[in-house]
């Protein structure tokens, strides 16, 4: 008997006991539905939690930072020295070159001092080469990014544009003056040293861009050329007479002798081209002598967690799934009973047990596959109105909240199809088995 | 001159003994009998008699106490179910008192299930249904459904059925028990015809002595035990039984 024909045999006979198929179908659909909508509230979560964690930074970013600063630990201590590591250029291109790292950059910090006419301001300048930071696709609200080649040019974090207080106001930061970063002068002292009265000539930035608010990453820092900001702190260094050293936290400007190693960097971001490989691109630069940090450990422990809630509610939807399979083979059972006269006449006709036997598991595995796809339709209705409640309730209030509960992605609709359709399969064996024992005489026998 | 043709069934010292619960019923003591291809045969006998215990175990719908059946030169009481389902498929078409067609389904479809577990592309099993359907007389019936038929209508289905596959046997239990006399003509009329044309095997079991009028072969069977076999020359049974006997009932 060929598969086509079999196909068709089974669906009429479906149809024919249309009562008993629905009400089946419907246990099915419940079940499917149950187990589809407690996992995807299980992914809804650990979707929250990535979206949360994006908040905080990509999770595709190792951020690199160098404690064992040369000016602390003595460079010819007790063997030591070709431990020491430096986060320089040559660094840079050492982790360019590893496997799944799409890009590294270098940043060095300065606390600065920003004025805009009265109003000032202390920030962070992060000087560091333009056109890698181009890379970074940092998102703006405003503008573009700055270029080298322009006068003085910076990106702006966008709570530096809106932090700047009167210092002659007695309430300072209590309410914040509004200063337009690209109409009004914004000036620049590449020092974090308080003046009381008089204070040095600044450097006048032209701010060409300022970072969006949705991303609290670089909401504090200001940008700027890497070589301009160099030359920007000598010059203010000289003219000011100031020490090697004492400018900012970042340390030293000093040229260094030609070939002696000196961290050009305070800090470094390594961009690694897919989640799953951070971590292993973590340890390789933590093998270098490098303290690294990533977002993956954060999100591991959330995905441990979600992955447990996830167990309990899939398990839940599986009792239910469970019950439906039941529903199966009690139906498929009673089918047997009614039509043991029409599976003796079949077998004394010319039908294989074989047959009979597929039959009766393509029958199962349809009220399976019928329940599983209209379970998943289903649940998609109800993940819909899960998430519509509670994007409702937030509503205007909430920024950091979760913005979705229920998720189902294509993987778990079709998964969840493949399961109901097994489970049928499964759920059909033992009647049809059954069917192939069943005597064909007592099926026939007249009485 | 049916000793000429080969054996085709041949049973030996066969018997059948039913146990409820302690008590034991012989529902055939000993029988030995030979049918030959292209024999049209008929078991008589009054109810109880042991017709339908001899013709379910010859389709090997039952296991005999004793004794063997060859069919084909196959022993088939040694057969399992999956085998003997594969010998059935093959070689044996049957024909049920009740009819027992598919009520879901029209007649054309009843008539090519056989052909549908023989896996024949629809295309082809559709003709062949169709011609089986024209042979009995329902052609233009074809998409009727059982439950639109009379019990003669439903026979003439069975019997399409049962010969579609072009099977070197047929059985055939009581096939006219639930009809009148002139639909019984009618049934008897087109199996004889429809077995002779291809010269297949019919065995037809049956209480009834004006349908062993249709038979080469008649076995007399009471209590378990053959009685007698009434050969008749196969070019007689038309002329010498069968057209006397129709022709009492053409002006009915
Ligand atoms: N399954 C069975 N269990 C017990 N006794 C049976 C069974 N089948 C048939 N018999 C008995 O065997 C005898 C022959 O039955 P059967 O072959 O059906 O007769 P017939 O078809 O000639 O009317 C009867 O006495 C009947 O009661
Ligand atoms: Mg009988």
């Amino acid at each position: 008997m060929n598969s086509i024909d079999l196909a068709l045999m089974g669906i009429k006979n479906l149809l024919r006991r249309k009562a008993r198929t629905i009400l089946t179908v419907l246990g099915v659909i419940i079940g499917t539905a149950a187990i589809v909508v407690m996992v995807s509230l299980g992914l809804g979560m650990n979707k929250a939690f990535e979206q949360q964690l994006e908040q905080y930074g990509s999770l595709t970013m190792i951020d690199i930072y160098n404690y064992r600063m040369y000016d602390i630990m003595p460079q010819d201590s007790s063997g030591s020295g070709t431990d020491q590591v430096y986060l320089d250029d040559d660094t840079v291109a050492m982790i360019e070159s590893m496997d799944h790292v799409e890009f590294a950059i270098g940043f060095k910090r300065f606390d600065s001092k920003i004025y805009a006419g009265k109003y000032e301001n202390y920030s962070n300048v992060k000087a560091v080469a333009l056109d890698k930071l181009a890379l970074m696709n940092i998102k703006l609200s405003q503008g573009v990014m700055p270029t080298a080649e322009g006068h003085y040019e910076a990106l702006f974090g966008f709570q530096v544009a809106q932090n700047f207080y009167d210092p002659q106001s007695r309430n300072p930061y209590g309410n914040r003056p509004q200063v337009n970063i690209f109409e009004d002068k914004i000036e620049l002292l590449p020092t974090s040293q308080y003046y009381e009265k008089r204070r040095p000539r600044g450097y006048i930035l032209q701010p060409t861009g300022v970072t969006s608010e949705t991303d609290w990453n670089y909401a504090w820092d200001i940008f700027m050329d890497y070589e301009t900001f160099e030359k920007l702190k000598a010059d203010f260094d000289r003219k000011n007479k100031i020490e090697n050293g004492s400018g900012g936290t970042g340390g030293s400007t000093r040229k260094p002798k030609s070939n002696e190693k000196v961290n050009k960097y305070d800090e470094m971001k390594v961009s690694v081209d897919h989640v799953k490989n951070v971590q292993e691109v973590q340890d390789q630069i933590k093998a270098m002598g490098f303290e690294a940090y990533s977002l993956t450990d954060a999100l591991e422990n959330m995905k441990k967690t979600s992955a447990m809630i996830q167990a309990i509610l899939g398990g839940i939807g599986a009792v239910s799934l469970f019950i439906a399979a039941i529903g199966i083979t009690n139906t498929m059972v009673m089918s047997i009973y009614e039509r043991t006269k029409e599976i003796g006449v079949m077998k004394v006709i010319g039908a294989q047990l074989k047959d009979i036997k597929r039959l009766f598991l393509f029958e199962a595995s349809m009220l399976g596959f019928f329940g599983g796809l209209l379970g998943i339709a289903f649940s998609y209705g109800v993940s819909f109105i899960i998430n519509s409640v509670i994007s409702g309730m937030s509503g205007d209030s909430g920024y950091y909240g979760p913005q979705i509960l229920s998720y189902i992605p294509a993987w778990l609709a079709l998964l969840g199809l493949g399961f109901s359709t097994v489970i049928g399969l499964i759920a059909g064996y033992y009647p049809a088995v059954r069917a192939t024992k069943l005597s064909a005489l007592e099926a026939i026998r007249t009485e | 001159m049916s000793n000429l043709k080969e054996i085709i069934i041949e049973i030996k010292d066969l018997r059948k003994v039913y146990k409820i619960g302690t008590e034991k019923v012989v529902a055939l003591n000993k029988i030995d009998l030979n049918i030959h291809k292209g024999e049209i045969c008929c078991v008589l006998g009054t109810s109880g008699s042991g017709k339908s215990t001899l013709l379910n175990m010859m389709a090997g719908l039952e296991k005999p106490s004793r004794g063997t059946i060859q069919i084909k030169g196959e022993a088939i009481e040694k057969m399992n179910e999956k085998k003997l389902a594969k010998f059935r498929q093959k070689n044996i078409g049957f024909i049920f008192q009740s009819y027992n067609l598919m009520t879901a389904l029209t007649a054309l479809e009843n008539v090519a299930m056989p052909l549908i577990f023989r896996g024949t592309p629809r295309n082809i099993r559709e003709k062949v249904a169709l011609k089986h359907l024209e042979m009995v007389g329902l052609k233009d019936r074809y998409k009727h459904r059982p439950t639109q038929m009379s019990g003669g209508q439903q026979q003439r289905v069975g019997i399409a059925r049962a010969f579609v596959g072009s099977p070197e046997i047929i059985f055939a239990d009581e096939p006219t028990g639930n009809l009148d006399t002139k639909t019984s003509i009618e049934i008897m009329h087109i199996m004889w015809k429809m077995a002779r044309e291809k010269d297949q095997t019919i065995v037809i079991v049956t209480h009834d002595p004006e349908v062993a009028l249709y038979a080469d072969k008649v076995i007399h069977i009471r209590d378990g035990d053959i009685q007698s076999i009434e050969n008749r020359e196969e070019d007689d049974v038309m002329e010498k039984y069968i057209k006397p006997y129709e022709a009492t009932y053409v002006k009915i």
